[in-house]
């Protein structure tokens, strides 16, 4: 297993986007602490410098994810992967783990710059918030289960990029309309449970669909188990020939 | 060392192959020739696991490709279809990605390797710089990473200038005799099939329609071939099925025509034109080419051979 990570993370930093990535991460908190700055304390800079990022990360991270089986048949090295003596399961696996790791890679890069900037400024940093930015880590992992399971569905990587971008975006907008209109319905609708943190940092949102915070946590886990078992099914019998 | 037994393969309702069977002993190269779209590259895909058959088998070195898969394709070194790669790497990245994908394989010398396939000072570039017949020198480097037992070439001239292809049928021809290799080429060219195989199956519509060759050599049928004044033409086919009554003469020109017997018949054959006071051109024998033979097999079977492209 070693060795097929290896070569997915070769293949993930030997092209430029990593570094676009990095760069944009970079390049966001640091505008946002030239406007924090001035009269904002660390707290206040955190939370809006890890909030842009963030933003990103889960953009960047459907990127990388749709990729990791969108460019190999793109260049049609797929084939190479599934002739090999690993099994199609370990060659998954491998694809998972990696587009895991290199989410929570990126996700400490964007702590460390942050937090890096944050001890120049003046005002307490919190465990609560630090707390809140692990959490809100969930919907990266949630992302990266159902990118995978659109990628062994569709060809183009376009696509997959537009699919999990348009259910993500529709999912929620749907869902902020029902949770006022009819809440009951609404916590059914995965995409409001994603992000844990919202439970401390909006936690009026969540107490109107009446759930806690162990209900979505499972509620998110049957959803990415599921969408596992779809992908590894879909992945195992797939010839991927043209 | 590779066999294929009674391999079905069927695609909703239509039958892709029927019954394939063949073997490739070590040290051997094993043509599979057949038009586009014959099921050369299904069976290929079959055999390196990329597909599985809808019933038959499929052992490497005794291993069953299907329910031993890993000792089966641990054994193979393959390129199906085209040499693909990752452009963005070199191509000593690209074979330390296929070594990755071998488990326990040893450590290899890529620079030898390189060197072996004439691509030592190119190994550092990337691949999106590299030549087409590059690729397939890349490829077959690939296929050779961890000493497979089997290694199948599909179409591997593809792409290849003529020095190339040259190129490529020495080393294939090295890799067999020296290292024992059992190799499985297939290709739609038939004369590059017949340089480079020691035994070659044609197939066609999904079937095997023939084997052909053995004993290091393809065993080609060989007929009379001779030519005379256009103006005696008929005298000289009243001779020749006198001289044969047995056998039919066919007039191949206005001044050849061909017996279908060994070569010790043309002194007979010539004494009796010359005996009739016919003037004889050229007499001797043809070798029936590898194409003529593909064309008889694929015709007699009513199979198509409009696809089919005898050399480039």
């Amino acid at each position: 297993m070693r060795s097929l990570l290896a070569n997915e993370f070769m293949k993930w930093r030997r092209t430029i986007k990593p570094l676009i990535a990095l760069g944009m991460y970079t390049a966001i908190i640091l505008l946002t602490y030239f406007f924090v700055r001035a009269d904002g304390d660390a707290a206040t800079f955190v939370n809006f410098a890890a909030m842009a990022a963030m933003t990103f990360l889960g953009i960047f991270t459907i990127v990388f994810t749709a990729e990791m089986i969108g460019n190999e048949l793109k260049y049609d090295t797929l084939k190479h992967l599934l002739m090999s003596p690993y099994s199609r399961d370990r060659i998954l696996l491998s694809k998972l783990l990696a587009a895991l790791l290199i989410m929570l890679a990126q996700f400490v890069f964007i702590l460390a710059v942050t937090y890096g900037l944050a001890l120049t400024l003046d005002g307490n940093l919190t465990f609560e918030q630090f707390r809140n930015l692990l959490l809100s880590v969930s919907s990266g992992v949630f992302v990266i289960f159902l990118t995978l399971m659109f990628s062994v569905v569709f060809k183009s990587t376009g696509v997959v990029i537009g699919f999990t971008v348009l259910a993500n975006f529709l999912s929620t907008m749907i869902g902020g309309l029902l949770i006022t209109w009819k809440p009951a319905i609404a916590k059914w609708i995965v995409f409001l449970h994603t992000d844990l943190s919202v439970y401390y940092q909006s936690p009026g949102f969540m107490e109107t669909m009446d759930v806690t915070i162990w209900f979505s946590a499972l509620y998110v886990l049957i959803h990415i188990v599921a969408f596992y078992i779809i992908t590894a099914f879909m992945f195992r019998s797939k010839t991927f020939a043209e | 060392m590779l066999t294929v037994q009674n391999v079905h393969k069927k695609m909703g309702k239509t039958n892709v192959l029927t019954n394939v069977s063949f073997e490739v002993v070590p040290g051997e190269i094993f043509g599979f020739l057949g038009p586009n779209g014959a099921g050369k590259t299904t069976t290929i895909r079959i055999i390196t696991g990329l597909m599985p058959a809808t019933h038959g088998t499929v052992t490497v070195d005794g291993f069953d490709v299907a329910t031993e898969r890993q000792q089966a394709l641990s054994r193979i070194g393959a390129i199906v279809e085209n040499p693909a790669f990752y452009p963005y790497l070199t191509g000593r990245e690209n074979l330390i990605h296929a070594m990755n994908l071998i488990p326990g394989i040893k450590k290899v010398d890529l620079n030898a390797l390189g060197a072996l396939v004439g691509l030592e000072t190119k190994l550092d570039l990337k691949v999106k710089q590299y030549s087409l017949g590059m690729k397939q020198r890349l490829g077959i480097a690939r296929a050779l990473l961890h000493n497979p037992k089997v290694l199948i070439l599909d179409e591997p001239t593809n792409g290849l200038d003529p020095a190339g292809i040259a190129d490529l049928r020495q080393y294939l021809r090295h890799l067999a005799d020296h290292r024992g290799i059992a190799i499985l080429i297939s290709s739609h060219l038939l004369s590059e099939m017949e340089m480079i195989t020691d035994r070659f199956a044609i197939i066609d519509q999904g079937q095997i329609k023939s084997v052909q060759g053995g004993d290091g050599e393809l065993q080609t049928e060989s007929v009379i071939l001779c030519k005379v004044d256009r103006a005696h033409m008929n005298d000289a086919l009243d001779v020749a099925a006198l001289a044969f009554d047995d056998v039919k003469i066919v007039q191949q020109s206005a001044e050849t025509f061909i017996v279908p017997r060994p070569e010790s018949d043309i002194p007979h054959l010539l004494k009796q034109l010359v005996d009739r006071g016919l003037s004889v051109y050229q007499i001797g024998m043809k070798h029936e080419t590898l194409e003529e033979q593909f064309l008889k097999v694929t015709k007699k079977e009513g199979g198509t051979n409009n696809a089919f492209i005898t050399s480039q």
